[in-house]
């Protein structure tokens, strides 16, 4: 049975002819079929253009050509990816659920060239939480569960990438964060997530929330998987003025590391959360040097809120002049916009100035260190039927989220534990900017001195 | 009133004559709340010293079509 393996495990299967491209297309539809409604993870199947890609993949393997390691390889899109041939792209939103476009997002455009196959765009919170949710239901395919228990949320934004790739529904998902969007599902949903460097992924085709936040990026079953999608997805694209001139490729280091905890990280996090990342430390420090970090006082969080507030309001200028934001599913959502609208000019532009400090201050703590680790998020799952606590105590305080994603930083999330009620938490490897490899090789050592990511919950495991 | 409640006071008047045809009256307690927020990040930015020199981190390039 093909679920559960990795995409190298897959790619080894397929480049032998011991894997059918077209058999584990089928196997991965017919998942995302049974199991998509159960968590209210998948919005559409795209099984006709699934399967027509899949027999192109396999008559190729069959005279010997593989594309990459993604080659006949399924994959589930957040569901704010352009897709052409009448997919429609929804971007979680009531008003817009038939919306369609006549052209691919260049990250499934890449995938595609790539041999991996689209069989899903999955499910996300609407406008990609851009509105100011405040609550597990907030898109209009219903609340998305994590599959390490119906009661819990999923999280989001991009929340079905997550919760289809715990649930083995899609061996690889793509999500987008603009701050938190990947690693909240990832810590959640108990897969690897890789927020990449701001400019490493074209965005071109997806729903733009903040255009100097967003990012695009893999979600997966271990960190090395998320090197391969990223390989395949990075890169210079003429129609994203952000893009970095510099090919990438995925060339993991192994060596010993040298990594930064910062000062009283675990305040306000909930116990497991702590304990599983003081138990993480201990087997990073038998590879790694691990000294503690201060960053100094700075307003980190009022920087990215700001620019967030100011790109967001803009974004969406039009969906909220036509009136369409009164039909969003989350309350909340219905007025969130409009006090974003009154974010004055001067104290942008400022934000825009404090940034480049920002930016410095990160390099100047960070150089001299692989990466700084902190918990992904500051607790486990959220109940999936309750609203969120008005100030929770470990978003408020988001110095990692608003400094990593405010400078562009990449951030490579990996599960690190459980809690007594068996809800997975993460380990956040955050790098300096362009440092993938270094994030990636260290979490890829720490995953082949555990078993976190090769645990996967029962109901869904055939 | 407090130089914030003024603030917001003024903003939401604004936002009563852009959008208040299409809020509630509880809607519009909720913006009131949340303009709050942005006032108060936008005073956490003020701050912060800067220089004239410091710049907007945007990188901006004149266009031209390739010929």
């Amino acid at each position: 049975m093909p679920v559960y393996k990795t995409i190298r495990e897959l790619s080894t299967g397929i480049a032998s002819g011991d894997v059918s491209p077209v058999e584990l297309t089928e196997t991965f539809i017919s998942r995302l079929r049974e199991h998509g409604p159960v968590l209210n993870s998948v919005v559409t199947i795209t099984e006709e253009r699934a399967i027509k890609q899949a027999k192109e993949l396999e008559s190729e393997a069959k005279v010997g050509k593989i594309r990459s390691p993604l080659h006949g390889i399924p994959w589930g899109g957040k569901d704010l990816l352009a897709t052409s041939g009448g997919i429609p792209t929804s971007w979680g939103a009531y008003p817009l659920r038939d919306q369609q476009f006549d052209y691919d997002a260049t990250v499934i455009s890449k995938l595609d060239e790539s041999g991996a196959v689209l069989c899903a765009k999955l499910a996300m919170i609407e406008l990609a939480g851009g509105m100011g949710y405040r609550q597990p239901n907030a898109s209009f395919t219903g609340p998305c569960a994590t599959p390490w228990s119906l009661k819990h949320w999923s999280g989001g934004s991009s929340s079905g990438s997550g919760s289809s790739v715990s649930a083995g529904l899609v061996p690889f998902a793509l999500g987008s964060e603009t701050w938190g969007s990947i690693l909240s599902p990832s810590n959640n949903c108990g897969v690897s997530g890789l927020r990449p460097t701001y400019g490493r992924v074209s965005r071109y085709g997806a729903m733009a929330l903040s255009w100097t936040l967003d990012k695009l990026g893999p979600m997966c079953l271990s960190a090395d998987d998320c090197g391969l999608v990223l390989e395949a997805i990075s890169g210079y694209d003429p129609n994203d003025p952000s893009t970095d001139n510099e090919p990438w490729s995925y060339e993991p280091e192994e060596r010993d590391w040298k990594i930064a905890v910062p000062k009283d990280i675990l305040e306000g996090k909930m116990e497991p959360v702590a304990e599983n990342f003081r138990d993480s430390v201990k087997v990073l420090e038998k590879f790694a040097t691990v000294e503690e970090i201060d960053f100094p006082e700075f307003p980190y969080i009022s920087v990215t809120r700001t620019i967030l507030n100011g790109e967001a309001a803009a974004a969406f200028d039009e969906f909220c002049e036509k009136g369409l934001a009164a039909e969003l599913t989350a309350p909340e959502d219905r007025y969130g916009p409009y006090a974003r609208s009154m974010t004055l000019a001067k104290d942008f532009l400022r934000a825009l100035r404090l940034r480049k400090h920002m930016c410095r201050i990160a390099e100047d703590v960070m150089e001299g260190y692989d990466a700084v680790i902190a918990p992904t998020s500051g607790s486990t799952a959220h109940p999936i039927d309750k609203p969120f606590p008005v100030r929770r105590p470990w978003a408020f305080r988001d110095i990692m989220g608003a400094l990593g994603n405010g400078a562009g930083l990449p951030s490579q999330s990996v599960p690190n534990g459980f809690s007594e009620e068996g809800l997975p938490t993460g380990i956040q490897f955050m790098g300096r900017a362009y440092d993938e490899n270094k994030v990636i090789g260290i979490a890829k050592m720490y995953q082949e001195r555990t078993s976190w990511h090769l645990r996967h919950p029962e109901m869904f495991t055939p | 009133m407090t130089d914030s409640d003024r603030e917001t006071s003024i903003l939401m008047e604004l936002v009563k004559e852009r959008y208040g045809e299409r809020l509630t009256e509880e809607q519009l307690e909720h913006v009131s709340k949340s303009l709050k927020t942005v006032l108060d990040a936008g005073k956490a930015l003020r701050e912060t010293p800067l220089e004239n020199s410091d710049e907007p981190y945007n990188v901006f390039k004149p266009y031209r079509r390739e010929e």
